[in-house]
């Protein structure tokens, strides 16, 4: 695993991280599915912590759907020989969205160049060598005005610890504009259930939860996105998920959306809390 | 051009090996072929496919054009169709699938679109729109007598899949990119230099100024809700039309010079285009390779055709549509086709700029006019959707905050140096910049080795190159 020091301007580590995510082909055990929420909000080394053995893959991506075609990618990161399939589905109104299931982040990843993979994966160092200095010596002496400095640490099993300094709202602006023309869609919603069902019956053990987020962007979603979690969660269990219930008060989001570093952390000791009771009765 | 290490080790390997095959000239068309297959196959493997399909069948299609004196508009016809369908099939698909399922009433929802696109994405067709244009081109050139069908195959592969012009163009003159590979010329150290020259120059305008200038205009696209200030607007569209020159004629000077280190002379395709005084000039300047193209291939036979003979406007608009059908799969290409071929009809009919250039300010008032038409047309080239593009030409014509605030700094610098890097162009082909002193000889070595720093290490976010979805 390797670990970045915080470094504001990482490009580099970035670019590594998305091509061992998307390109390096491994086994898992679980797959946890989601958007930003999900990579940024919880970390698979603190899970495994309560289940050791247990291999976890963070497949969440930016702007990431849930649709048919995220969940046989998934599918795709599970080892068909594991005892213990699992994927774990960190919901989010935005996630269900029409706009979201075009999985552009992911795409772009998906159809990196052979050189772009192979020379950040291969040669992070080299590429590092020739990473571009202007961000740097901007940030350095200081010479453009910036809102808030975002920091970033990538790790290989998918997670994105992130925080800013200062913190703020402004993903609840953002999501105001947002949820004025991108609702959540029925037919995700069908998708969602009809996957699970699937899933089930082919003895794959399926979470899901809202995920946590800043509980003003909570009675956002609940009042201009259309996700009514009620009949979600109802629907989700009777095609054989487990449906987790999180509070948001116990997380802090450094933007409004997304769960800082340390709430990353907490909320995967949770989530893991839960899973490995469920998983240890299996 | 993406600067990775992978890429420098390729390249690298390349130019090595290419002076072992500076002998034997059908092993050297061999080396270009699988050098270009390999290059490609880095970026997809899966478009090689393609690749081999269109230059077999346009291999074999030109030679029974050629030997089948009864049935060769039967061939031409079927070649070009299964070129154009094979375009069609790999290119526009989920356009095709979107008309069709309106035509047909299938109600198949965006989310299900979005599904196929998305499984269509690993067949990535890159370079698609160019390397079939050339092979179209090849078959009518052989079907009108302009050039022999060519019997050797990896002369012909070489041709058509030869690596610095596959992904981008220029779209060169079948008759006069042939005869260069025909040829082993000894490539001098003028060559060399001439080729890093280039290769540093493109490197600048795309990888320091265009990949520099894109965040700036992604943020402004992507913002939701967009800014409301005119001022903004013009802005942004300026520095979008600055980003796609210095992108694709940055691009093309890295082509141009790569080819020169290998010993061969590829096709300008900028001219100065924003110096146009008119729309039909501006089509003379900017990707003149395409331009020439479409006025070869489509507008002559169809101002030639029995049924179009004479029809200039309608032919006209034919072409630009085309034009615009082929720079992208939407609709927002499309009105930036026909925006350009209403423009070039506007001036066609009552001669407006063929008036104003009599005089000097009149001149002004054609770049002036132009740039306003340009930028026009350039909203629908970046916007996502018609709706975005109408939505920003509203703002840009409703003078709302109106007050001088320049958006970026950054930007402003670097659009300076575009021009700077334009004007070194444009005095560098005056015979008395071929500096003879060594000591200025001296200075201009210094000068692009740090320039090429500069490119490597000042480059912006590592954008694909624009034109790459082409």
């Amino acid at each position: 695993m390797r670990i970045t020091i915080p470094n504001l301007n990482n490009d580099e580590d970035a670019n590594r991280y998305w091509v061992v995510k998307t390109q390096i082909q491994k086994n898992y055990d679980i797959v946890l599915l989601g958007d930003s929420r999900v990579y940024r909000g919880i970390s698979p080394a603190t899970m495994v912590q309560s289940m050791p053995g247990v291999r976890i893959l963070n497949f969440a991506y930016s702007s990431g759907g849930l649709n048919q075609y995220m969940y046989a990618e998934a599918d795709s990161k599970l080892d068909p020989n594991s005892s213990r399939k699992a994927i774990i589905i960190g919901l989010s109104p935005a996630a269900l969205t029409e706009f979201s299931s075009n999985n552009a982040a992911y795409m772009a990843e998906k159809t990196r160049s052979i050189d772009y993979i192979v020379s950040n994966y291969l040669f992070p160092g080299a590429q590092d060598f020739i990473s571009p200095l202007n961000n740097k010596i901007s940030d350095y002496y200081q010479l453009t005005k910036k809102m808030k400095d975002y920091y970033q640490e990538f790790y290989d099993d998918g997670w994105v610890a992130s925080w800013t300094i200062p913190e703020d709202r402004s993903a609840l602006t953002s999501y105001k504009e947002v949820f004025k023309t991108r609702k959540v869609s029925t037919e995700l919603v069908q998708q969602f259930t009809d996957q699970t069902a699937f899933w089930r019956e082919n003895h794959i053990t399926v979470f899901a939860f809202r995920m946590p987020t800043d509980p003003q962007m909570v009675i956002l979603e609940n009042k201009s996105s259309g996700f009514d979690e009620n009949h979600i969660s109802k629907q989700f269990e009777k095609n054989g998920g487990i449906w987790l219930d999180f509070s948001n008060e116990t997380y802090h989001s450094y933007d409004g959306s997304h769960l800082d570093k340390d709430s990353a952390v907490k909320f995967s000791q949770d989530l893991s809390a839960q899973i490995a009771q469920y998983m240890n009765n299996k | 051009m993406q600067i990775n290490i992978f890429i420098f080790i390729f390249l690298g390997a390349i130019f090595f090996l290419n002076h072992f095959f500076s002998r034997n000239i059908k092993a050297r068309w061999i080396y270009l072929t699988i050098t270009s297959f390999a290059y490609f196959s880095l970026i997809s493997w899966q478009s090689c496919i393609v690749l081999l399909i269109i230059g077999i069948s346009s291999y074999f299609l030109g030679i029974v054009i050629e030997k089948n004196q009864k049935n060769t508009r039967a061939f031409i016809s079927f070649g070009v169709i299964f070129i154009v369908a094979v375009l069609l099939i790999f290119r526009y698909q989920i356009f095709v699938l979107e008309i069709i399922n309106r035509l047909l009433n299938r109600n198949l929802s965006v989310i299900e679109l979005n599904y196929w696109s998305n499984k269509f994405s690993v067949f990535s067709t890159i370079g698609i729109g160019f390397y079939t244009l050339q092979a179209i081109g090849y078959l009518f050139d052989v079907y009108n007598g302009r050039i022999s069908a060519t019997r050797e195959f990896f002369l012909h592969m070489a041709f058509l899949s030869f690596f610095p012009k596959l992904l981008s163009g220029p779209i060169e003159k079948n008759k006069t990119f042939i005869e260069q590979l025909r040829q082993i010329t000894p490539i001098t150290e003028d060559d060399r230099w001439r080729g890093f020259k280039n290769i540093v120059i493109g490197l600048i305008l795309k990888n320091l100024i265009a990949d520099n200038l894109a965040p700036v205009i992604d943020t402004a696209f992507q913002s939701v809700p967009l800014s409301r200030s005119t001022v903004f607007w013009w802005q942004i569209i300026i520095t979008f039309a600055v980003q796609i020159y210095c992108d694709f004629n940055g691009y093309t000077h890295i082509v141009i010079g790569l080819a020169q280190l290998m010993g061969y002379n590829l096709s300008e395709n900028f001219k100065f285009p924003y110096l146009s005084l008119s729309p039909s000039e501006f089509w003379t300047r900017w990707h003149i390779t395409l331009s020439t193209w479409l006025r070869e291939y489509i507008f002559f036979p169809l101002s030639r055709s029995k049924y179009l003979r004479g029809k200039y406007y309608l032919n006209t608009w034919i072409t630009m549509l085309l034009s615009g059908v082929w720079h992208g799969v939407g609709w927002t290409f499309i009105i930036w086709g026909g925006l350009h071929a209403l423009y070039i009809s506007i001036d066609q009919w009552i001669h407006w700029s063929t008036f104003l250039k009599k005089f000097t300010a009149g001149k002004m008032i054609c770049l002036v006019l132009m740039w306003v038409q340009l930028d026009i047309s350039w909203v629908f080239f970046r916007a996502s959707s018609i709706n975005q593009a109408a939505d920003i030409l509203k703002v840009m014509f409703s003078f709302n905050n109106i007050s001088l605030k320049v958006v970026s700094v950054n930007c402003l610098e670097l659009i300076i140096l575009a021009l700077v890097i334009d004007a070194y162009i444009y005095q560098s082909k005056k015979p008395q910049m071929n500096f003879t002193s060594l000591r200025l000889k001296g200075l201009e070595v210094f000068v692009f080795s740090l320039l090429l720093v500069v490119a490597i290490f000042f480059r912006g976010v590592g954008n694909q190159f624009i034109y790459f979805q082409f």
